[in-house]
């Protein structure tokens, strides 16, 4: 995929939650790279990664923000969640436990987050079906009592992982045209481009000359 | 009226206890209490709620028998401080000496004055009376042991019973169960907290040796038996003692000085047990010392006198035979016969013996038990069964421990508990330190993280973008 730098029109953010271990980083370099890292190293601090997809024709650069999914409340936990359009929150299929905190994550990214953030749930490894502790129809149902969406991918396979990021692109898309999402307040997630520059929040476009230097 | 003396506690089981060990599992025992007196049972390794012992004690009734009560004891064994999983007393008076002895369950309970707010689980129990000393003498006589014992009594803690001249084979038994018990506590090196249980080797040795001079005022000289309780003879024995079974160290003191050594099948068999290298060892410094030693009967309790008419019995069942000879229940003829004829120079022994065993250890923890090391029990008629401890040492084992590299744990060698407890202390403190800086460094870097992302978070692009290579690299 190619496209100029300059070539979308809007920049959304996204977040990857969940417990340490269920592959977030995976999914990650997996969507922006298409590689899978079998010895993903455990993320310590935090980033994020890029790659401009498209939605009904809009170029839109995805911005994924990774972090490491340790328990302990961090300082920058809520500046993590602030202004995060879409949020992938991962759990591990072959780890029941993992399943079992998303209701604490959940709660966390509903606290942290504005009301219109998407927030989509991934069943990580699913390559792993013979190991899997959870099933998908509870994880499903979850889901659907909580309004999330949801699959099942494996970052190792690439399964479903360019669904998950598509489909939260847009649904956060739709939000847009309804209108629901408003790209005036600050901590909407998504800027649209034309309206950006020096805005100060973590959504910059990394282009042009507004840089701090 | 029949009025015991001694209670027998048989702890059989428990279930449904607390669990408050690792892995979900205890290291679980019992201890049996009644007035000064303390037993504690084999360490259940591994143990789940439900943990079966099956093991006996046996405890003098202490003067004020009316308000005298059985504590009884649960806990989770640990290195640092063992937890208690519940406890339950059971007063005396409450039971009835002329029931028949049965199984009972008592609910455990917490802590005394401790609300009762968790359920513990519940111990079987059987208890039964028993009278052991000078029953069957005329009260003037009992009454003069009684006096006459009255000192080492206090020493002993009571568990050192009538050496009168129909108890002497018990006697010389209740001290080689006294000797057994601190060889348990010696190799299980338990506890430190209390002084009767903590056992290091260095007490053991001290307490042992050193009686036949100090602590025997009553000895004669023509009683005294150099050969039998020489101060080398017993220092080396208990220096291998630590190594091996005790089984065959306790052998040795109720070997006769001056009495040929004539190894019989069943004794060389013995030398299976992990005892032999002693045994043999014991037997030459006999002999050497028989020269020494004034004519006189001798003590024979070794296997080859004693064995020979009661081993069929002993193999059909093994335990009652264990149960009789431990805590002298009627006896068979056979061994009644056999005491007469030794009964005077055990005497000798016992006077010697029992205060240099039990010197120092005012409650001995002793324990019987009754599912352990069949192939000692046959052997080791007339002494104390220690064969288990091997077996109870391999089951305790942590599983890990066998995944440690032996150089690492030859650094270990040497070490006694209080210095591998300073070390672990050391090493916790260290930890600990290391964990709050780590803390510490965690938040400075989330602060900076924080500044960075409010601020320029594009700097935290990965994989990095320059700013004057981002057109090309950006996709």
């Amino acid at each position: 995929m190619t496209s100029g730098p300059y070539n979308y029109s809007y920049i959304f953010k996204y977040i990857i939650i969940g417990d340490m271990g269920v592959g977030k980083s995976c999914l990650l370099h997996q969507f922006t790279d298409k590689k899978f890292m079998a010895d993903c190293p455990h993320t310590i601090g935090v980033e994020f990664g890029t790659r401009i997809i498209e939605v009904a024709g809009q170029k839109i650069k995805l911005q994924i923000w990774d972090t490491a999914g340790q328990e302990r409340f961090r300082a920058v936990t809520r500046s993590y969640y602030r202004g995060a359009a879409g949020a992938l929150m991962v759990y591990d299929i072959t780890r029941r436990s993992t399943y079992n905190h998303l209701s604490s994550w959940l709660t966390d990214t509903r606290n942290l987050t504005n009301p219109s953030t998407v927030i989509f749930l991934i069943g990580n490894k699913s390559d792993l079906d013979g190991q899997r502790d959870v099933t998908y129809e509870e994880a499903k149902q979850f889901a659907d009592e909580n309004g999330l969406m949801f699959v099942e991918a494996s970052a190792k396979t690439g399964q479903n992982v360019e669904e998950a990021f598509l489909e939260t692109a847009k649904k956060i898309y739709q939000s847009i045209q309804d209108g629901r999402l408003d790209l005036n307040a600050a901590e909407s997630g998504v800027q649209h481009k034309p309206a950006s520059p020096g805005r100060p929040l973590a959504a910059q476009p990394p282009a042009r000359d507004n840089c701090a230097c | 009226m029949w009025d015991p003396t001694h209670v027998q506690v048989t702890v059989q089981k428990a279930r449904g206890l607390l669990i408050k060990g690792k892995n979900g599992t205890n290291k679980c025992f019992v201890t049996i209490a009644l007035g000064k007196e303390k037993f504690q049972t084999s360490v259940k390794h591994k143990a789940t709620e439900n943990v079966e012992w099956l093991e006996e004690c046996e405890l003098r009734i202490p003067t004020h028998g009316n308000t005298a009560e059985i504590v009884l004891k649960v806990w989770d064994e640990d290195l640092v401080k063992d937890h208690l999983l519940g406890q339950v007393s059971i007063p005396l008076k409450d039971l009835d000496v002329y029931e028949r002895p049965r199984n009972r369950w008592y609910t455990l309970q917490g802590k005394p004055g401790k609300e009762n707010d968790k359920k513990r689980g519940e111990l079987e129990v059987k208890i039964s009376f028993t009278v052991k000393e000078g029953s069957l003498n005329d009260l003037s006589k009992k009454e003069k042991h009684k006096s006459s014992l009255s000192s080492i009594a206090q020493n002993v803690g009571g568990s050192l019973m009538s050496i009168g001249s129909i108890e002497k084979r018990k006697g010389l038994k209740k001290f080689a169960k006294n000797l057994g018990s601190k060889i348990n506590l010696n190799k299980k090196d338990k506890k430190s907290d209390s002084s009767s249980l903590s056992g290091s080797i260095g007490n053991l040795k001290n307490s042992t040796i050193s009686t036949p001079d100090h602590s025997t005022p009553k000895r004669l000289s023509e009683e005294a038996d150099p050969g039998v309780i020489s101060e080398d003879e017993d220092e080396f024995a208990f220096d291998d003692l630590s190594h091996k079974s005790s089984a065959s160290s306790l052998n040795v003191h109720t070997l006769p000085r001056g009495h040929k050594y004539t190894p019989s099948p069943i004794n060389a068999s013995l030398e299976n047990l992990g005892g032999g290298e002693f045994l043999r060892r014991s037997t030459s410094s006999n002999l050497a010392n028989s020269d020494k030693s004034v004519p006189q009967k001798p003590v024979r309790l070794s296997l080859d006198t004693f064995t020979p008419p009661q081993a069929p019995t002993q193999l059909i069942d093994k335990n009652d035979e264990w149960s009789q000879k431990l805590y002298s229940r009627p006896k068979s003829n056979s061994q009644t016969t056999i005491e007469r004829e030794k009964s005077s120079s055990l005497e000798r022994n016992n006077k010697l013996d029992s205060p240099s065993s039990l010197k120092e250890k005012p409650s001995p923890k002793f324990f019987k038990k009754f599912g352990g090391n069949n192939k000692a029990k046959k052997l080791l008629e007339e002494r104390i069964i220690v064969g288990e401890e091997n077996i109870v040492e391999e089951d305790s084992i942590n599983p890990a421990y066998n995944s440690i590299p032996k150089s690492v744990i030859k650094q270990f060698d040497g070490k006694s508990r209080e210095d591998l407890i300073v070390l672990i202390y050391n090493l916790q403190k260290d930890a600990e330190i290391e964990k709050k800086k780590n803390k510490d460094l965690e938040n400075y870097l989330d602060e900076l993280l924080l500044r960075v992302m409010e601020t320029t978070p594009r700097i935290l692009q990965n994989p990095y973008v320059r700013n004057n290579s981002m057109h090309i690299r950006n996709k």
